[in-house]
């Protein structure tokens, strides 16, 4: 679906990203790991056109439409078509002044649909994410946090996107919202075969829903691997430590025990 | 099991309303010395609340019942006359965003908290020893931001801890911090707790982070209490319907995500 190669950020001679790869089978999960300030969100940024980069080779290929690759500088405006994303803060993201619908419809604006396709559309796209049609008349401060993010994901899907992209989607919600809202996540996917791109620092999170991880730190890739093989033999002292973190914090279980091969 | 077992904290019957709404009923809380206790629950089920009113902060938040008795002082939140604030109790805020001025030195900031807990100026003996427990090198004329986020939280740490504390209150410890910054954190307040005998207060929404670290737990939900007991014996027989709730989400792996769906659509 996507495939990056030596991606590079710098701004006025800091170098923020360096040498970043990675490509996305169809249909699959990447979550994207790191601590703060290792450039998570640049990266996503970059992608979207809202960032310079340059890349040796960036190659897209939607379900529909025609493929993109490009090579060198990019600015990427307007970004990825078919690629839509889903913010950390629902409530910052959703126009306070707008209701829910109206919101939501905004998604679909580069289509052109009539007002009664529209309507369709958006109520579609509100039972998709496991919410009641009614919905679509309330402002986003009349709604729960946890129904809010799922408004910014139906507004995603409005437009039937092959890639969406996640800022930390669960991060603002307390721990029963956020499983509630990583499931219709998953149910979404499986319905419409999109491929997700998930920026997270909660590897419990990333382990259950990921396909792959790519491990952000300083700007460097320090691992990508398949989830499996990331949480069974992961390949550098670091990201030992990152799932020894997420042991102690609880978010993952205790470790099984295994013979510990090698040497750190 | 921590072998003295006197009670340090006994919150009776505390009430709470801000505005005409009431965002406390009939909370009861005790802890022992030198446990650890967490208090679980989602957004919107009073734990900040609770967390101020026990600190002695009642705006905007207005007790009007309750019974505190801390370490031997004694607060009425019934009566209306201005409140002593309880001693000994240290709080540390979510992230050192909230904890630290980012315009002013670290040294200065240190010397503040130094002289409110003390009355006095002269700082040098004092921070040596406990810098150094907390794995912390003596800071010199530094700009918060010079240090990283877990060497400012654990800063805030000492700090919170510089006044003796007997109760020692985390607020949401791992919500803003990545992971491996709030273990570290986490690491030395256990480290600290259990060598000097300090009562922990675990804030937080996950049930997993209190299943690791709590001796007891008590789960809120809209206000009021609705279990209380040993962490063990809570995990593997909630009495509620959202105890119940929360012990079977509070791992990602343990259910497949979509079987976790349509529980929820159930309940």
């Amino acid at each position: 679906m996507l495939s990056i190669d030596h991606l590079n950020i710098s701004i006025s001679g800091k170098t923020i990203l360096e040498e970043v790869s990675f490509s996305i089978p169809e249909g699959t999960t990447l979550c994207i790991a790191g601590e703060s300030g290792s450039g998570k969100s640049s990266l996503l940024k970059a992608l979207n056109g809202l960032m310079q980069a340059r890349f040796e080779q960036l190659s897209f290929y939607p379900k529909t439409g025609p493929a993109i690759t490009h090579q060198g500088r990019w600015l990427g405006r307007p970004g990825l078509q078919q690629s839509r994303w889903v913010m950390q803060d629902p409530i910052a993201a959703l126009n306070p002044r707008l209701s829910l619908g109206a919101s939501i419809g905004e998604g679909a604006y580069s289509k052109r649909l009539s007002r009664s396709e529209r309507d369709k559309a958006i109520t579609e796209a509100l039972v998709d994410v496991d919410l009641p049609s009614a919905l679509a008349t309330r402002r986003p401060t009349e709604v729960s946090l946890g129904q809010a993010q799922r408004a910014c994901l139906a507004r995603a899907l409005i437009a039937q996107p092959d890639l969406i992209f996640f800022d930390e989607p669960l991060s603002a919600l307390d721990a029963i919202v956020q499983k509630q809202v990583a499931a219709t996540m998953k149910r979404v996917q499986a319905r419409h075969g999109n491929t997700f791109v998930i920026v997270t620092h909660d590897l419990g999170f990333a382990a259950a829903f990921a396909d792959q991880i790519l491990v952000l730190r300083n700007g460097r890739m320090e691992a990508y691997q398949s989830a499996k093989s990331f949480f069974e033999r992961p390949t550098s002292h670091y990201c030992r430590d990152l799932i020894e973190a997420a042991r102690d914090l609880g978010s993952l279980p205790q470790a099984p025990i295994i013979a510990n091969e090698g040497h750190p | 099991m921590p072998s003295d077992t006197k009670t340090l904290l006994d919150l009776n019957n505390l009430s709470v309303r801000i505005g005409r709404q009431v965002i406390l009923n009939d909370v009861s809380l005790k802890i022992r010395s030198g446990e650890c206790v967490a208090i679980v629950g989602g957004s919107g089920a009073g734990k900040s609340t609770l967390l101020r009113c026990l600190m002695g902060l009642t705006r905007p938040a207005v007790p009007f019942s309750g019974l505190l008795a801390f370490d031997g002082q004694e607060m009425d939140f019934s009566s209306l006359e201005r409140q002593q604030k309880p001693k000994r109790i240290a709080y540390v805020p979510q992230n050192p965003d909230q904890g630290f001025d980012p315009l002013k030195r670290l040294r200065w900031q240190w010397q503040q908290a130094f002289r409110v807990i003390t009355g006095r100026m002269n700082i040098s003996q004092v921070q040596e020893p406990l810098l150094e427990e907390l794995g912390l090198k003596p800071f010199g004329a530094c700009f918060p931001y010079e240090w990283s986020r877990g060497m400012q939280q654990r800063l805030l740490l000492a700090m919170a801890l510089m006044g003796k504390p007997r109760l020692l209150i985390l607020d949401e410890p791992t919500s803003a911090l990545d992971p491996l910054i709030a273990a570290q954190v986490l690491r030395a307040v256990k480290k600290y707790a259990e060598m000097h005998n300090v009562a922990v207060l675990i804030v937080t929404h996950d049930l997993s982070l209190a299943a690791r670290y709590a001796d007891r737990t008590t789960i809120m939900n809209t206000g009021r209490v609705v279990e209380f007991g040993e962490t063990s014996h809570l995990l593997s027989a909630p009495q509620s319907d959202y105890g119940q709730l929360l012990v079977n989400h509070r791992d990602w792996i343990t259910k497949d995500l979509g079987q976790l769906s349509s529980s929820i659509a159930a309940e």
